[in-house]
């Protein structure tokens, strides 16, 4: 039995019940499940452990000072599992002073059986490194996924991350990060596309502990059916963080009149010298436009589909690596199309069929 | 038979009935420009045409090239040629229009049981009909209308009336926000496209615009009903007199 305390702090207020309250949900174990947690790393200095019983272990990569990498790093969780299975996954990346590098990490299940995902990633930015972090989710939807990152920046690193979200039950971001030193630069950038009964929730905390900083947060999300979406957004300024900037926008498209989101941009400031916003706004797809296209000759449904996608485009289209933002692209595409589970509930279009044992992901990391 | 044929149709926004029995007859090869003071229902009349969801038709009918086209979607009457030039053009940020033009363009072949355009033979054709405009501008990469200042925008609206090739357009105050320029460039893309084949509604304020795109017949549209036809001299007569004219000799 799984008891509630293994579910995180920052949990609170999230209700997970319906995936972790089951009867048969046990710690995956065993020679019925495969978890598998891989990482493609060109020449890097760098540990690997192999995940043997997908609970509590997990991916240490370190990237060295200077360290210029020039191929993405991909790391892989596929949970593929016969049984209710829980899943505990810590990973550490840390990427020392003056590196350079860009990490893509996917969360995956092959088949349909029911999960839940407790992983945590902490990420350690050095002084003056250049890091690009994009998480990539796509599980089943009866599989749960809480998905944790603390990050740290120390002085002159900058990041840029995003996390897209194109299918689950419930999957929850919790994303922290903590500029400790002056002159970061930071571009949080985040899409859920939802439907059914799915859920999302977001929950991206920026600290501003330094002066000089720069922190933008762009969330975007479509709703569709019943689906629920929150998203809660915190900056905090602190007393020593002069000349500030920071700005945190939440958009959504809500497709029927069902669909619910919450939304909560929160800007904590202890400091004058800053220039800060944050806003969100819930809607419906431009009537004007949709008339404006059908008038055109092009039906609804497609009209529906591209003004779908062209509120994705902004946050896709700051995706740094050119043919990982081809691939999201095709993906956001097939989503909106109702496309995306070509082999049962397998997200990521991959090349054997769902029973195989190997996921070819198509994203393929050495094409990059 | 008519190309297009309006009978007693009311219409309007709501409770707000803004037609009030119009009747219109058009022929394949003939241009009717559409005049009238703002808010009498010249844009309703070109809206419910095209079949914009905002208006309702309470009576009468609009039969075009033989059926009754007001229970046909939106996209449907375009696809049998209808096309509805805006008077003010949508922004569509985030789709190009060289997309939105492919698509609509193999949407409308679908529907006439037409293979759909290759990629080559699309970039052809547009830069083929960017002529007709003067467009220089790369399309692949520019969003719908976005950013574009308001001649640019009627120059697109015409653009993709020549891409789509319509057997009947309606041209909602094109003329509006244009210079002489742009004036000069639209409406001869307009004459461009005028063939024995296919009919134009030209909807204005001004007689300026018909100097370029030259009318043969001139209805004049006051409260919802079509008052006054007359040959193109009486765009002249309206310009002189004003509508003032036109609403004494109701009066009378």
């Amino acid at each position: 039995m799984i008891r509630k305390d293994v579910l995180p702090e920052a949990l609170k207020g999230v209700d997970f019940s319906e995936f972790w309250n089951d009867d048969l949900v046990r710690p995956a174990i065993g020679a019925d499940t495969d978890i598998r947690c891989s990482c493609n790393i060109p020449n890097l200095d760098t540990e690997k452990r192999t995940i043997v019983n997908g609970f509590g272990d997990g991916l240490d990569v370190r990237v060295g000072e200077g360290q210029l990498v020039e191929r993405p790093i991909q790391i892989q969780s596929v949970v593929k599992t016969e049984y209710k299975s829980l899943i505990e996954l810590h990973n550490i990346i840390s990427i020392a002073a003056g590196a350079k590098v860009k990490i893509i990490h996917c969360d995956d299940t092959i088949g349909d059986t029911r999960s839940l995902s407790n992983n945590e990633t902490h990420i350690e930015i050095g002084e003056g490194a250049v890091v690009e972090y994009y998480k990539l989710q796509n599980i089943n939807n009866r599989s749960g996924l809480i998905n944790k990152t603390y990050i740290t920046m120390a002085e002159g690193s900058s990041l840029r991350t995003n996390c897209i979200t194109l299918n689950g039950g419930h999957i929850y971001n919790h994303c922290e990060v903590r500029m400790q030193g002056p002159h970061c630069e930071l571009n949080a950038d985040g899409l859920y596309l939802i439907d059914s009964d799915q859920r999302c929730d977001n929950y991206i905390f920026v600290k501003h502990d330094a002066p000089h900083c720069t922190s933008h947060e762009l969330y975007k999300g479509i709703l569709d059916d019943q689906a629920r979406a929150s998203f809660n957004g915190h900056v905090l300024v602190m007393d020593g963080a002069e000349k500030t900037e920071a700005y945190q926008t939440n958009r959504n498209i809500l497709l029927t009149d069902k669909a619910h989101i919450e939304t909560k941009p929160f800007l904590e400031i202890y400091n004058d010298d800053v220039k800060c916003s944050h806003g969100s706004t819930v809607g419906q797809l431009d009537e004007q436009a949709l008339f404006y296209m059908r008038s055109r000759g092009i039906s609804e449904r497609v009209a529906v589909t591209m003004l779908s996608y062209a509120f994705c485009d902004e946050v896709i289209r700051s995706i740094g690596i050119p043919e990982l933002r081809q691939a999201i692209e095709d993906m956001v595409k097939k989503r909106l199309h109702g496309e995306l589970l070509p082999c049962g509930n397998c997200a990521i279009p991959c090349s054997t069929p769902c029973n195989g044992s190997e996921a070819h992901f198509d994203i393929d990391i050495s094409k990059l | 038979m008519s190309l297009l044929s309006i009978r007693n149709l009311h219409a309007g926004i709501g409770d707000m009935e803004i037609l009030k029995g119009i009747n219109l007859e058009i022929n394949a090869g003939e241009v009717h420009s559409i005049m009238g003071p703002n808010g009498n229902g010249k844009s309703t009349l070109a809206g419910v045409i095209a079949g914009n969801p905002k208006y309702h038709v309470t009576a009468g009918e609009v039969i075009y090239n033989g059926k009754n086209i007001l229970e046909l979607p939106v996209e449907v009457r375009a696809a049998e040629g209808i096309f509805l030039g805006f008077q003010y053009p949508v922004e569509i940020p985030g789709v190009s229009i060289a997309n939105f033009m492919r698509t609509a363009v193999n949407e409308q072949r679908k529907y006439r049981g037409l293979d759909p355009l290759s990629g080559s033979e699309f970039l052809k054709l547009m830069e083929e009909k960017k002529k007709v405009v003067e467009m220089t501008a790369s399309l692949a990469n520019r969003s719908v209308n976005e950013g574009f200042s308001g001649g640019e925008k009627k120059k697109n609206e015409i653009f993709q009336m020549a891409m789509l090739n319509p057997t009947l357009s309606i041209l909602d105050e094109t003329d509006s926000g244009l210079d002489i320029d742009a004036l000069r460039i639209v409406a001869s893309g307009v004459n461009k496209l005028r063939s024995k084949d296919n009919a134009t509604i030209v909807i204005t304020h001004y007689q300026r615009l018909l100097d370029y795109i030259v009318p043969d017949f001139v209805h004049i549209l006051y409260e919802g009903r079509i008052v006054k036809t007359g040959p193109k001299e009486l765009a002249l007569e309206l310009e002189q007199k004003g509508y003032e004219w036109i609403k004494k000799e109701l009066e009378q």
